[in-house]
């Protein structure tokens, strides 16, 4: 493109006056900005929904401020400034809960109806650069919504009957949650670029951000009435254990974005089985750490080990339910004399029984965890500190066998979602089909839902601490089974990790052969001193 | 150094359904190919497979050497895709656009400024940068994405049904710019339906049909290849029966059809067999009213090549 150069309006700014200049020698800072955050900035603002939605939120809330101010004359009031942050939290809680999540997961979803998005996958921007874009950009929302709403905050302030800390607690609080919405707001529409699948998320996703709106203010209410708790110092660490617990959640959702929007092939598996092996260390240190030094209580402490082992047990559900084999890419990246890649163990790699082994081992770290950490003074059966075990058990099983059976499935992304759908088919139906037996066979037991196969009910009584001996050797079989089902995948899925470093899987291919050659030339070529 | 586009024995299936089936071909850098098929055929998922959107399930793609497979970053960043159908961001300015592109290819400082300039200058947006992209034509739309396409100078063009929707001024003059880009070296992959408009500017075709590769080489070559002479059409007095049982006897002619009042073939052979061949007619007492050869175009050839395959 050696064509002649004309000035453009882009570099007129080069003849301009004071201001043009200044922007036009700041103009290099901007090459460090994501492209993607100014793009999106700019559509937003320009967009009707959003600023119909900002303006109406300022104009309700001065309408609202303006009113009390005038109500305050006739009716004086100490609370006046504390109803009014009231009303301000709804108000400011509808902004950034609601309309700026769903912004973000519309503006993932434009790009595909709108024939956009192979052209950026074509760009030099890869997927993090993408989905770090649109949030960053809704997050200047939030701060634009904010900084909005500050003089209301301010007023609501002089109006008197407001503590200083808990207002910037309550307002920190709907920041911090808007940018959580966001991050799995776009994790969530990153799932599907089917219209119809898209349509169903986003009104799942509006009511969990409503609901969640509703849970904010109360929680939001709480603090301005009761501002003392935050000097609790019990209050404090629980709060700071339940927000890091978040914004992990938060980020464990925007790598589900930058997984979903990689290139075909391309390993999307092992950055987010790096980051949850990451997670699960920070959850577990930070439990330990905070249960010693920060006065975090026994009980949250196994409260937050059993979730992490639920959360690894559904996460197990989605790497046992990739496709099964490596995919051409990154086999061919493995057997790479140089590349990192290649020294990856295989349970990190993509592929469902590579991801089976994956979810058991962390489970079994974290079950291990439990049983060292756990307030429960007993090792008997019954006691509280093998819940994660008991986890780990139902995740072999349900997860194992069901996953084995569906693997074919898994070679397509209808298949995927189908084959997870069925392990939660076959969970249900393993609660139901023995009570149905139970009323056949007029077993009390089984009739009232009292069976091995209903995981729910024994994870409530293994939490409880009545788990009887017959029951848990029952479980601990059902978790042998699945294993033992899948000891030939998950050595097949490793068996493959290692054929690809030999690079014995592409010989079979003559193009990957003579690319092969070609690239070694290329190498010579560029080596050799002419 | 001219860049090349190296399609080798490029498979891929989308669930039972077999897309592209073993597709070679090969485009030199400053040549435009020609990438024909009846829809479905499969033309756009080798296009997107080269643009390394999809990855095939066997064989490879290569760009100057580099594999797709092997090295796609470096694939990516010498190929310029343009897709058949494609968006724009409406809410944004021509100018902001580009802009906005430019960076997302990586472009800093001076660089974004040169080539920005240089890419609007050659597609001709120059009047239009600071318009709403809402507000411009089709033709002004594609012009806007080939500028999009342009800017990190890539050495392989891919342009899927580029011409598709656009008035004749608009595809004289993107004929006229896709011709300018391979003159600069650059290696151009076109696909298109109007096939007159294909055979205007490229060197060479690939014909697909049914996931396959019919053939693929020169247009001339492959003229000459598929028909060996001249579609000709002729009417006698004497009817198109006396006609055929004449014509049947002859050296060098094929495919006779009967059409009602006239009979067509393909001759094979010069212009001086062909005027003898109805010196010959008139001799037999064939009284011609008409006698119309032409040489096979690339529509006739393209019939000639696929069955109408749907896949």
């Amino acid at each position: 493109m050696n064509e002649t150069v004309r000035a453009t309006p882009v570099d007129a700014a080069e003849g301009a006056g004071g201001l043009e200049r200044l922007l036009d020698r700041l103009e290099p800072l901007t090459d460090r900005l994501n492209p993607i955050v100014v793009k999106e900035v700019r559509q937003v603002l320009r967009a009707r929904g959003f600023a119909w939605s900002y303006f109406a939120l300022v104009v309700l809330a001065a309408v609202i401020g303006a009113f009390m101010v005038l109500g305050d004359e006739r009716n004086p009031s100490d609370a006046l400034g504390l109803e009014f942050l009231m009303l301000l939290q709804v108000l400011l809680g509808v902004g950034l809960l609601v309309v700026v999540p769903l912004q973000s997961f519309q503006s993932l979803g434009a790009e595909w109806e709108g024939d956009t998005y192979d052209q950026l996958a074509m760009s030099g921007l890869r997927p993090r650069n993408i989905v770090s874009g649109k949030f960053v950009s809704a997050f200047v929302q939030t701060l634009l919504m904010t900084a909005a709403f500050a003089p209301f905050i301010a007023l609501a302030f002089l109006m008197r009957g407001v503590d200083l800390l808990a207002m910037g607690f309550v307002v920190m609080n709907l920041v911090l949650f808007s940018a959580w919405a966001s991050a799995i707001a776009l994790g969530v529409s990153s799932l599907t670029t089917h219209r119809l699948a898209r349509v169903v998320l986003f009104v799942a996703l509006a009511a969990a951000l409503t609901l969640g709106l509703i849970g904010t203010i109360q929680y939001g209410s709480v603090i301005l009435t009761q501002s003392a708790l935050l000097r609790e110092p019990i209050f404090v660490t629980v709060v700071a254990s339940a927000y890091l617990g978040g914004s992990l959640v938060a980020l464990y959702f925007h790598l589900v974005a930058c997984g979903k929007l990689a290139h075909p092939e391309e390993n999307a598996a092992t950055p987010l089985r790096l980051f949850t092996i990451g997670g699960t260390v920070f959850v577990v240190g930070w439990a330990v750490a905070a249960n010693a030094w920060w006065s975090l209580p026994d009980e949250a402490v196994d409260v937050g080990l059993w979730m992490l082992g639920i959360a690894l047990a559904l996460n197990t559900v989605l790497w046992a339910t990739e496709r099964e084999r490596l995919g051409r890419r990154v086999a061919n990246e493995i057997s790479l004399k140089h590349g990192a890649a290649r020294f990856v163990p295989a349970a990190l790699l993509p592929g469902g029984g590579r991801g089976l082994l994956f979810g058991l081992v962390l489970l079994a770290v974290v079950a291990g965890f439990d049983v060292l950490l756990s307030s429960d003074a007993s090792f008997a059966v019954d006691s509280r500190r093998w819940f994660v075990a008991w986890v780990l058990c139902y995740a072999s099983f349900f997860v194992g066998t069901t996953t084995l059976f569906t693997r074919r499935l898994c070679d397509t992304e209808f298949g995927t979602y189908v084959a997870r759908l069925l392990v939660v088919v076959v969970v249900v139906a393993s609660i139901l089909v023995p009570t149905v037996l139970g009323l056949l066979v007029g077993d009390r037991d089984l009739r009232n839902f009292r069976h091995a196969l209903n995981a729910p009910w024994v994870l409530i009584e293994a939490g409880d601490g009545s788990m009887d001996q017959g029951l848990a050797v029952a479980v601990v079989g059902l978790g042998l089974v699945g294993l033992v089902l899948n000891a030939l995948r998950i050595a097949r899925g490793v068996g493959e990790v290692r054929r690809a470093r030999r690079g014995s899987h592409a010989e079979d291919d003559p193009a990957v052969v003579r690319s092969r050659e070609r690239a070694a030339e290329l190498d010579r070529a560029s080596e050799s001193p002419a | 150094m001219s860049a090349t586009l190296e399609v080798d024995a490029v498979t891929k299936s989308f669930g039972r359904h077999v897309a592209v089936r073993e597709v070679s071909f090969e485009v030199p850098g400053g040549s435009v190919c020609g990438f024909i098929g009846p829809n479905g055929a499969g033309k756009t998922t080798t296009m997107r497979i080269c643009a390394t959107l999809e990855l095939p399930d066997r064989g490879d793609v290569r760009i100057d050497g580099r594999s797709a497979l092997l090295d796609p970053r470096a694939v990516r960043g010498a190929v310029g895709f343009m897709p058949d159908s494609y968006g724009t961001y409406a809410a944004t300015t021509v100018a902001e656009y580009v802009d906005f592109f430019a960076r997302a290819y990586g472009l800093r400082g001076k660089d974004r400024k040169r080539s920005l300039a240089t890419v609007v200058d050659f597609t001709g947006l120059h009047p239009l940068l600071e318009k709403p992209i809402r507000g411009l034509s089709k033709g002004m739309k594609q012009r806007l994405c080939l500028a999009k396409t342009l800017l990190h100078d890539p050495r392989v063009l891919i342009l899927d049904e580029p011409a598709s929707g656009l008035d004749p001024r608009a595809r004289v003059e993107l004929r006229e710019l896709v011709r300018a880009l391979a003159d600069m070296g650059k290696a151009v992959l076109v696909s298109s339906h109007i096939l007159t408009e294909l055979s205007e500017i490229c060197d060479s075709i690939a014909v697909i049909e049914g996931g396959e590769i019919k053939a693929t080489g020169d247009i001339s070559a492959l003229s000459a290849g598929a028909s060996g002479g001249t579609q000709v059409r002729a009417r006698f007095l004497e009817g198109p029966e006396r006609a055929v049982r004449f014509l049947a006897q002859r050296p060098g002619v094929a495919s006779l059809r009967d059409e009602r009042s006239a009979v067509t073939f393909v001759f094979e052979g010069g212009d001086d067999a062909l005027a003898e061949l109805l010196a010959d007619a008139v001799r037999e007492g064939l009284r011609p009213v008409e006698f119309h050869g032409e040489k096979i175009d690339l529509e006739d050839l393209f019939l000639q090549l696929t069955k109408g395959i749907l896949q």
